[in-house]
């Protein structure tokens, strides 16, 4: 791991004291403008972690561009308008204003509308998934810094906040095998997804330690992969227990498991990710890895006004770690094993 | 398939920025007449096909959304559905929404919006009641230099220029629903003076009641929340009058609601006491919403058109903002009566006096 650049470094580095160093990063009296610049650079250049530039970001009035696909915010209840809600109420107790820019059909339109109202916006943020070569326009075309919420690409110039899907993924395995699963398939198409992949990984990583076999005909796709529509065809022999990669295509599990007339949790257990099952009956059911959106959206506010304090310290992803929430989907084995 | 021309190609051609060039495109300020022409100009040859945006040569506002913290509660509230609305309808109108969520401190200490104190934006839409004092600095400060409309909030503040949601109409058409069905003895569930629909709502029942000559009963007047916080009353701690058989004093056969989560409760309450909706009590409700996507299914209830009234909220302010002399008037938007399964016949229609 690196080491923490410390106050004394910077200090060192520009042959000034430490007091001084605390001083500029305060905002304090009693340091010069040209110094103060000087150290506050020196401090970005070496990474140092630097809390009081989120402190003096604050000072001036704030307004955030919060960009989003106008599918996810038009929908009267969905997954990212609530991500949003939650990012609206975090920089609401910061005292920033929000400004919604929908990404629709035309890009062209969008990029009008962006660029047209960017000279007034500090900083982005983005929520969920925008297609690779949108992505990089607008990563190329503003200076802003621009933080990415739930969804991530290695390469791009900017920061993220994911939830920890790679770790979630192992706690609800992990949870499934301690009550006795040993076969356990996954439910999710991992082609559109980074999250989705994660989730697998997660998933195969906790099968492996516990020397449990991933059974290839146990791996459900959610979705017909040519016309994209939720589709999740069961296999002739089953598991015991399905990991299912979000609670929608639990949801849809449910589903087709109900229609073969198999019971929930007596012949077959299943378990979510997201804590998000909207209109399905089955949710107050599920047993689910809870995705903190308010941690999440908090974590995304305080990472762009870091970034709009600091502009050159090194790019970060943010993993947001949570828990399981436990309803009534999955049976315990042990007593049979 | 030709690939699109975008305005980086455009700036890329002719060695300007990208904003540079949405400017020009849009006849914007900040460039100049000659730049403007020429990139305008290239546009045309390399066969930039205009976005309806650009194509319009619509400008595009920045409108300001003012609500009180209180409002944006968890999950998806009524508020949190109309501001939904109203932002994806202010950018169809090729704009953008900017909001500012005002907290309760700063609404008790009077401080400016950020939005009006910085002119951040070129028209401002309040959403929902803030205190009376707050209302009227946002509507008679110096310092606010845009037009301003108030979407669904009080209406004696606003002289001008407020979209409201028809609340006494509601409720009149609700209670008059009971007594169509043969209901006299029928209580409100409400707490009067929390919040002006409230209020509203109840005097829609009054203008009813009064209309078929009976007599206000106040104990059938029922809070269901705690008027300083806003906080809503459990099924276990609503007051539901009984039936007392020593003093002649009997219950009602159904309730007015002033929000179908209110009914909700409400029902709640009664099944406590073994007393089944709609068979021994009839209950309606209003808004035809329930938070948290709880879907709305038994109870009969009145829906306010908030699609419209968003949409005239929009109209309005962009109205105001194309002519600042511009002063309209009160639009009270009405709403529609759903029947569901929550109410029953008790007799025949009340007569009206």
């Amino acid at each position: 791991m690196k080491k923490q650049v410390t106050m004394r470094e910077i200090a060192e580095a520009l042959h000034t004291s430490v007091v001084t160093v605390s001083n500029a990063m305060a905002g304090k009296k009693g340091v010069g403008e040209e110094l103060r610049r000087q150290i506050l650079e020196k401090a970005a250049e070496l990474g140092y972690d630097c809390p009081e530039a989120e402190e003096n970001a604050k000072e001036k009035v704030i307004t955030l561009g919060i960009i989003s696909s106008r599918r996810y915010m038009s929908e009267d209840s969905s997954f990212y308008w609530e991500m949003y809600q939650n990012t609206v109420r975090s920089a609401a107790r910061r005292n920033i204003l929000t400004m919604l820019e929908m990404l629709g059909e035309d890009e062209e339109d969008f990029f009008a509308s962006l660029l047209a109202s960017k000279n007034e916006i500090d900083g982005f943020i983005i929520i969920g998934r925008i297609e690779d070569g949108l992505m990089q326009r607008i990563l190329h075309s503003l200076r802003e810094p621009v933080v990415l919420l739930d969804f991530y690409r290695p390469g791009y110039r900017c920061d993220a906040v994911l939830s920890n899907n790679y770790m979630g993924a192992y706690r609800i395995t992990d949870y499934l095998v301690s009550r006795g699963h040993r076969e356990i398939g996954f439910v999710g198409t991992g082609r559109t997804s980074r999250n989705v992949v994660e989730r697998y990984y997660g998933f195969c990583r906790c099968m492996q330690e516990h020397s449990l076999p991933i059974v290839r005909e146990w791996l459900l796709e959610d979705r017909d992969l040519w016309t994209e529509t939720p589709r999740i065809v069961l296999p002739e022999r089953m598991p015991t227990a399905f990991v299912c990669s979000s609670d929608y295509s639990a949801g849809q599990l449910y589903n087709e498991l109900t229609k073969r007339g198999l019971r929930v949790p007596e012949d077959l257990s299943v378990i979510g990710y997201d804590d998000y099952l909207y209109g399905n009956a089955f949710s107050e059911r599920l047993t689910s890895y809870h995705v903190d959106m308010a941690a999440m959206a908090e974590a995304a506010v305080r990472m762009v006004l870091e970034r709009i304090g600091a502009p050159r310290k090194p790019y970060r992803t943010r993993y947001v770690d949570s828990v399981i929430v436990e309803r009534t989907s999955v049976r315990s084995r042990q007593a049979e094993t | 398939m030709i690939k699109k021309v975008t305005m980086e190609d455009i700036g890329k051609r002719l060695g300007v920025s990208v904003v540079t060039v949405s400017k020009a495109l849009r006849d914007q300020k900040g460039v100049s007449d000659q730049l403007k022409e020429q990139i305008q100009r290239t546009a045309g040859e390399m066969g930039y096909r205009r976005s309806s945006r650009a194509h319009n040569m619509r400008v595009s506002h920045t409108i300001g959304i003012i609500i009180a913290e209180r409002f944006l509660e968890k999950h998806q509230s009524f508020y949190w559905s109309l501001y939904q609305q109203l932002a994806k309808r202010i950018v169809e109108k090729d704009s953008t929404p900017l909001l500012e969520v005002i907290s309760a401190e700063k609404e008790t200490d009077n401080v400016l919006p950020m939005i009006i104190a910085g002119q951040r934006s070129d028209g401002i839409i309040v959403m929902g009641t803030f205190r009376r004092r707050y209302m009227e600095l946002l509507h008679n400060t110096p310092e606010r230099t845009m037009p301003l409309v108030c979407l669904d909030s009080e209406v004696e503040l606003d002289r001008d220029d407020a979209i409201i949601s028809d609340n006494i109409g509601g409720g009149y058409v609700m209670t008059n629903y009971l007594l169509s069905l043969g209901h006299r003895r029928i209580g409100f569930v409400g707490t009067l003076l929390a919040t002006s629909s409230i209020d509203d709502r109840y005097l829609g029942y009054i203008k009813a009641l009064m209309q078929h000559g009976i007599e206000i009963n106040y104990r059938w007047i029922i809070p269901d929340r705690d008027r300083a916080s806003g906080r809503l009353l459990e099924s276990q701690e609503i007051r539901i009058p009984d039936s007392k058989g020593q003093t002649g004093e009997v219950a009602p056969t159904a309730y007015f609601c002033n929000c179908d989560l209110t009914a909700n409760t409400l029902i709640a309450a009664l099944d406590a006491r073994g007393l089944r909706v709609p068979e021994d009590i009839s209950v309606v409700g209003f808004d035809n919403h329930l938070p948290g996507g709880v879907p709305n299914e038994g109870i009969t209830t009145y829906e306010i058109d908030t699609k419209r009234m968003v949409a005239r909220a929009v109209s309005r302010i962009f109205q105001k903002i194309d002519n600042p002399t511009f002063s309209g008037n009160v639009i009270v938007v009405g709403g529609s009566f759903i029947e569901r399964h929550s109410a029953v016949r008790a007799g025949d229609p009340v007569p009206y006096v």
